[in-house]
């Protein structure tokens, strides 16, 4: 699902912030349910740091990526398009706590990780292009590369996370 | 005087076109149950219609939860007899729990997968109130329940021919697939009169219902019990997961037993 072929309403930028901040926590803290307290506390913080802490990281890239391509967007409008599709990306993830609570719930198997990392990764992805296609409509190459770049930077800060992880000594053998 | 003119005379009537049809008002959701799902199962647009136009009328309240119920009791039926019927490969009291455990599939399914609907509705701005969203979502279900009940004496005939326990789950699952079919039809023609957003909304929705569905229907197994168990639980402990359970049984289907698709556990039965 793309947010962007139905811009309106446009969330307020403090507020997009704050619905993206509410659904990544809720979102990481039905994650972590099933697997007692810590779990819980984790989720609860390294969801918003992927999806917030990504989107903060990316924002000023998108901005020199919509001004050396030509675009007349203001750092404002850049921001409000960026916190619009968090927030959207935060009500979605809000969606998703009820499923994750379940999944954490009743599945005991590596797949659970996987399930759950996954639904992540497709909220971001779809976030992220979507954020490429409405500010950077009108310069297809430079959208592409800073899709490709948020999409590593995205990468690189879900392997820093896991770190802190029960699967760390998965990732890093 | 030429050939053409000649045959004239005998050359069929042409008539003008019919004017084309006024298109008809949406008619309301007829007043009795089987009527309403007699609807929902032969003609899903002129279902959606009414469904609109029931959401919109002053009375909202009342008519959604008469249909509220009409649908909800059309899933425990539907889904209740197919469970019956795929208890009845083993038989005994597997028949009864299984009548209780296959509606409980779609309901536990629905409650849960609601919520991320009403979401990527919400996300994708479209113009369609939460209760609108549950009223589409339970539509579906009722009409999936629906078909796999119309598709049980299917089961039934492969039971009846004693395939095997591998091959009457596997009946199993084509029954569900079609009926999922079925239910995807009206939940796609609902949400397509948005636009391309309704159906990736549709499109997020179902990869949502099919995992968490896979997940609820693996954790009230058993349903078709293998032959060698002896005792048949409610439920089993948790352990495993669906598509690890469904790559075992595809592979024992055509006879291969290799030691890494062996089961363990209480899962084995």
């Amino acid at each position: 699902m793309t947010a962007d072929t139905l811009p309106s309403p446009h969330f307020a930028a403090p507020r997009g912030l704050a619905l993206g901040l509410a659904g990544a926590v809720a979102f990481g803290a039905a994650a972590g349910l099933g697997h007692g307290a810590a779990a819980l506390a984790r989720g609860a913080w390294m969801s918003p740091a992927l999806f917030v802490g990504g989107a903060l990281l990316a924002a000023p890239p998108l901005y020199l990526a919509a001004s050396y391509s030509g675009s007349r967007a203001s750092a404002e409008e850049v921001i409000a398009e960026v916190a619009d599709v968090l927030g959207r990306a935060g009500v979605v993830l809000l969606g998703l706590a009820a499923p994750a609570a379940f999944f954490s719930a009743t599945l005991r198997t590596p797949t659970a990780w996987a399930l759950l990392v996954g639904l992540a990764v497709v909220v971001g992805a779809v976030a992220v292009r979507a954020v490429a296609r409405r500010t950077l409509s009108h310069a297809t190459t430079a959208a592409w590369l800073w899709t490709f770049f948020s999409l590593a930077l995205g990468v690189r800060l879900l392997l820093a996370l896991a770190r802190h992880t029960p699967v760390a000594h998965l990732v890093y053998r | 005087m030429t050939v053409d003119a000649a045959l004239a005379p005998f050359d069929p009537p042409t008539f003008a076109p019919p004017p084309p049809r006024p298109a008809a008002p949406p008619a309301p959701l007829p007043p009795g149950a089987v009527s309403r799902l007699e609807l929902l199962l032969r003609d899903p647009d002129a279902f959606l219609e009414a469904l609109d136009l029931a959401a919109a009328a002053p009375g909202a309240s009342a008519e959604m939860a008469s249909l509220t119920r009409v649908l909800v009791g059309a899933v425990a039926v539907g889904a209740g007899l197919f469970g019956s019927v795929v208890g009845a490969h083993r038989g005994g009291l597997q028949v009864l729990f299984c009548t209780a455990k296959v509606p409980l599939i779609l309901l536990v399914t629905l409650v849960v997968c609601t919520a991320p609907f009403a979401a990527f509705a919400r996300a994708a701005s479209l113009p369609l109130p939460p209760r609108s969203v549950v009223a589409l979502a339970l539509a579906s279900c009722a009409r999936f329940a629906l078909v796999l009940l119309g598709l049980a004496p299917f089961v039934w005939l492969m039971e009846g021919w004693a395939l095997g326990y591998h091959r009457v789950i596997l009946a199993v699952v084509a029954v569900c697939a079609v009926a999922g079919v079925a239910a995807g039809r009206l939940l796609f023609t609902g949400l397509a009169r948005y636009g391309a957003a309704g159906t990736r909304v549709g499109l997020a929705f179902v990869a949502v219902f099919g995992l968490v569905g896979a997940q609820t229907s693996w954790i009230l197994r058993p349903f078709v019990v293998r032959p060698r168990s002896t005792s048949i639980p409610f439920v089993r402990a948790l352990e495993g997961d669906f598509l690890g359970a469904l790559g075992t049984t595809a592979r024992s289907s055509v006879g291969s037993y290799a030691p890494a698709a062996r089961c363990a556990g209480s899962s084995c039965d």
